[in-house]
């Protein structure tokens, strides 16, 4: 029995009485459940209703329109359904109700799908069918405590204003003698550059807030030279080869967001990546993958909670995209940091082979990190 | 082109090889030695002939013969012969014969002519031999008469006689004259000798000298008749001689021989020709064997040399032989596994939507379950409580009165809560449709299971009469989780049973479903399943109505490896693998598609099973689903 959620039906009744009392003062969270199977949904109303407002429907357009209505703390929504695809309800739930946490429960490990919920549903988890009860009332619980953080915030500007975002550097970012891998543009931002495009691209040319470094880390520096494929960026750009670099580079200068190829002979990134994000939440972290393994995919998302996934071949605009993206995502941490919260990764166990060699060699490191939040 | 030349060229060449030993041949052949025996045996008859008539000239001089027909005789063989004879000799060319014949001709007409002038002399010789004994006798007779007549008549005569004595001595002697000339003359006759001769005309001149005292008259004349025909046989025996001489000299037999010879010149030049070209032929038919053995040494040559190149080939062959068949079987192999990993492929696409299936109800099952296992607790506490209730109701107050009434109390408030809690939250009738939804799970799990059992129809006779009908269904139901979002109109119709592999007429039906499920979209997707009764046994279309198939690609769908699907996505072998049990079968697939319209597949297979495919079949199954 685990300490928050009571299973006991006597507590459930007596939560539900002290909760009717209160129903005005404080209202049970609201969680929305949506997928195919009615009896999925029955199981899980079961689970959950005597903590939370429960809501279900079998209907993607109908949970948008709940969502458009009402203000949910969490959403819980299957993959493969006839009328609307799970990664689809996510994209629009994202769209519609940003402070909505979104978690995949699905049975089918389909790569696309999974890949669609991270890069287009930005998910808290994704979890597989069929799920541990104890458990999914753990992550629920805690989503919904994140939930229930985001909700208190502002509503968030939507995704067409985030260009305008308002964020300046407050502070001078103390100016480091440019490493070799590093670039810095010192010029204006107005100042319009004449890039040589191949090919026209909708968006305006990367936009990178100052004072914050991208680092990329390879260990043939591949991504690095994708990178440098795009043109002149006005931007501190670091590279580096394996973690230890990496976290050599963050010790001067603050990384807002890290791409990392994870597979082959990058393998060490996948748990440098994981332990990062549970010491430096903020750090925006793109994965670049070889391999369409679903598994791994899934530890990404739930361990690293990497914010996008992007398979080789890795492109420039591709690149470019995801990093705009996560531009717009550093500068929302910035101007709301309890979003951060989001970036709670689960857990992983020590022994797990990501870790073993790795936390020994960075863990300690970790702390010495440059960051806009410690200061 | 050249070939034809040089084949007409080597046939008129043939040809005229041919033609000239043939010539040869004729040339060797053409003297006839017959005709020279023919001709040899009749100058031989004509000599023998012209023998027989020297001796009948002979004997008609002799008198043998009484009359001339033995001379006439050779004119009747001549007659008989010469035609022959002149036709060897016209045929002859040579001019030799010619004239020889000619003068043999003119010898036998000389002789004929003198055998004539014989005939003719000879007649008179004999006709006055014949009167002159005659003439003799008669003068005899009448000098007998004329002495007789002057005895008795001494007188009349006297007169003028002398004497009668000398008168009749005279006429004696004129007798006797006559009388010896006639021998003389008949001895000259059969032998003429000039002695002879001159005794004969001796004794003529006596006769015809006048005597002293002339004769009588009619002694007289008797005695110059017989003088003159003395003098005829004389004048004749000696032109006869004269003729017989010339007869005699007539050279028929050196004209013969002459003839003779010259035919056999003219046949021993034939021959002799003959010979030259009889060596000529032996010569050219040396010449012509010789060039048919070159040729025969030139077919044997080629003929080595063909053998060692058709050893050489047979060797190459053999090994290139042993090479293929190795590429086969690795080829075989390659496909095995390819068609395998196809089987593997389909295989795992159809366990992970079937693992999709299951999982649905297994984790509502489960998530039922472990709220259950929870409500069991609760269940149990109750049982506890109120058992301890009863206990405190039952029993006899153990302690003082007061706290067994407090502890009563406690316990009843403790059961009155947990029951009304389960009132409260309405957990029974949760319990229970948690119970039913667990139950319908189980139920969906059973049925999925069963269904795979169904498609696989591995517990079942490879081979056994199958219900197409059914095959779809269990299809279906297998390809749930495909089908789920298309619309599936099916329109079966009463098919026959058919003696098939279920299995992979099930896989068929699997593969073709869904190709068109895929071919479609979820929104507007129809995918249409028709069966129908044929002549030969059934027919099964699969139809959708998805973008179609490109003209460039309908060719080729059924090629092994040919996708459109993305790597990773198709082998490229399903349609391939359709089709190859749809053959062993014995039916035959088709495909009818129209871009942006849709896209039907038709399988027809026939109700027998094709016992000859048994063996195919097995071997195809080596590779299959184990």
């Amino acid at each position: 029995m685990s300490q928050g959620a009571p299973s006991n039906i006597v507590q459930l009744a007596r939560l539900r009485r002290l909760s009717q009392e209160h129903s005005q003062t404080a209202p049970k969270p609201k969680i929305l459940f949506v997928d195919d199977e009615e009896r999925i949904l029955n199981s899980l109303r079961a689970l959950f209703r005597m903590e939370y407002e429960v809501t279900v429907t079998t209907d993607g357009y109908h949970a948008v329109e709940l969502l458009k209505r009402h203000h949910y703390h969490l959403l819980v929504s299957d993959q493969r359904m006839p009328i609307m695809q799970g990664v689809e309800l996510l994209r629009q739930a994202k769209e519609h109700s940003p402070h909505t946490v979104r978690i995949l429960l699905t049975g089918f490990s389909d790569l696309a799908a999974i890949v669609g919920s991270v890069n287009e549903g930005e998910v808290y988890r994704y979890i597989c069918k069929p799920w541990d009860s104890e458990e999914l009332r753990e992550l629920i619980a805690s989503a919904v405590k994140i939930g229930l953080d985001l909700a208190t915030l502002d509503p968030l500007p939507k995704p067409e204003l985030t260009e305008a975002s308002p964020f300046k550097p407050t502070t001078a970012a103390p100016s480091l003698p440019a490493q070799t891998q590093t670039q810095t543009q010192t010029q204006t931002q107005t100042q319009t550059q004449t890039q040589t495009k191949p090919e026209k691209i909708p968006h305006e040319p990367l936009t990178w807030p100052e004072n914050l470094a991208l680092l990329f880390v390879d260990r043939e520096l591949q991504l690095f030279a994708t990178f440098q494929e795009l043109g002149n960026p006005r931007s501190q750009v670091l590279a580096a080869r394996t973690p230890e670099d990496a976290l050599a580079l963050m010790e001067h200068h603050e990384v807002g967001v890290i791409v990392a190829s994870i597979d082959g002979i990058d393998r060490d990134n996948f748990g440098f990546l994981c332990l990062l994000k549970k010491e430096h939440p903020h750090v925006v972290s793109l994965a670049v993958a070889r391999l369409g393994d679903s598994e791994t995919i899934i530890d990404l998302v739930n361990s690293a909670r990497v914010f996008r996934v992007i398979f080789h071949p890795l492109r420039p605009k591709v690149l470019q995209h995801h990093l705009e993206a996560a531009i717009k995502q550093v500068d929302q941490f910035r101007a709301q940091p309890a979003l951060l919260k989001v970036q709670a990764a689960k857990d992983i166990a020590p022994t797990s082979s990501v870790l073993t060699n790795l936390s020994v060699r960075i863990k300690t490191r970790l702390s010495s990190i440059k960051s806009f939040f410690r200061r | 082109m050249k070939r034809i030349l040089r084949r007409l060229l080597l046939v008129l060449v043939s040809v005229g090889l041919i033609a000239i030993l043939w010539a040869l041949v004729q040339k060797t052949q053409s003297i006839d030695t017959t005709a020279i025996q023919q001709v040899n045996s009749q100058l031989r008859e004509l000599k023998q002939v012209d023998a027989t008539w020297n001796l009948d000239i002979l004997r008609s001089k002799m008198g043998i013969n009484k009359n001339y027909d033995q001379v006439t005789t050779p004119l009747q063989w001549l007659q008989k012969n010469q035609p022959a004879l002149m036709a060897a000799v016209n045929q002859a060319d040579a001019s030799g014969i010619k004239q020889a014949a000619d003068e043999l001709r003119a010898a036998i007409n000389d002789k004929i002519n003198l055998v004539d002038r014989f005939k003719m002399q000879n007649a008179l010789l004999k006709n006055s031999l014949r009167f002159l004994p005659t003439a003799v006798g008669q003068l005899r007779d009448q000098i007998v008469a004329v002495t007789l007549s002057d005895a008795s008549s001494g007188i009349n005569n006297t007169g003028q006689t002398a004497t009668p004595n000398a008168f009749s001595s005279n006429l004696t002697k004129l007798e006797a004259t006559a009388n010896e000339m006639l021998t003389e003359l008949l001895k000259y006759n059969l032998a003429p000798d000039e002695a002879i001769k001159t005794r004969v005309e001796g004794l003529l001149d006596n006769l015809a000298a006048q005597p002293s005292t002339s004769y009588p008259e009619q002694i007289q004349a008797q005695v110059d008749m017989i003088v003159n025909h003395a003098r005829t046989v004389l004048k004749q025996k000696e032109s006869e001689d004269q003729v017989l001489a010339s007869i005699e000299q007539v050279p028929i037999t050196a004209r013969i021989d002459q003839l003779a010879a010259q035919f056999e010149q003219s046949f021993e030049a034939a021959l002799k020709e003959k010979e030259q070209w009889r060596i000529a032929l032996i010569a050219y038919s040396a010449g012509l064997l010789l060039l048919l053995a070159l040729a025969m040494l030139a077919v044997w040559r080629s003929y080595r040399s063909l053998d060692q190149a058709n050893a050489f080939l047979e060797q190459r062959v053999a090994e290139r032989t042993r090479d293929l068949s190795a590429a086969l079987a690795n080829l075989r192999e390659s496909q095995l596994q390819l068609i395998q990993s196809e089987k593997m492929a389909s295989l795992g696409q159809m366990v992970a939507g079937i693992a999709h299936e299951i999982n649905t109800p297994l984790a509502y099952v489960k998530g039922g379950l472990e709220i259950l296992s929870a409500r069991m607790e609760d269940v149990d506490a109750l049982v506890n409580e109120t058992s301890g209730l009863m206990n405190l109701m039952t029993e006899e107050p153990a302690g003082d009165e007061a706290s067994h009434e407090q502890q009563l109390a406690e316990q009843f408030a403790t059961v009155q809560e947990i029951s009304s809690a389960f009132v409260e939250t309405e957990a029974i009738s949760e319990i229970n449709g948690l119970l039913d939804d667990g139950l319908h799970g189980i139920g969906q799990i059973a049925e999925i299971v069963s269904n795979l059992k169904d498609f696989s129809r591995l517990d079942r006779a490879k081979v056994a009469e199958f219900n197409v009908n059914e095959g779809i269904e269990s299809t279906l139901k297998i390809a749930r989780n495909i089908v789920k979002h298309r619309r599936i109109e099916q329109q079966l119709g009463a098919v026959p049973l058919i003696m098939c592999s279920p299995s992979q007429i099930n896989q068929v039906l699997l593969n073709l479903i869904n190709n068109a499920c895929q071919a479609t979209t979820e929104e507007t997707g129809v995918v249409t399943i028709v069966t129908r009764p044929t002549e030969q046994g059934l027919a099964i279309e699969v139809k959708d109505n998805g973008q179609g198939i490109h003209p460039d690609h309908l060719s080729q769908i059924f090629d092994p490896f040919f996708t459109t699907k993305k790597v990773g996505e198709g082998t490229g072998l399903g349609l391939s693998i359709v089709q190859r049990i749809v053959k062993e079968h014995g039916g035959k697939i088709t495909v009818d598609s129209v871009l942006g319209v849709g896209t039907c597949f038709t399988v027809e297979l026939p109700r027998e099973y094709q016992a000859h495919r048994e063996q195919e079949l097995s071997e195809f199954n080596q590779g299959g689903i184990t």
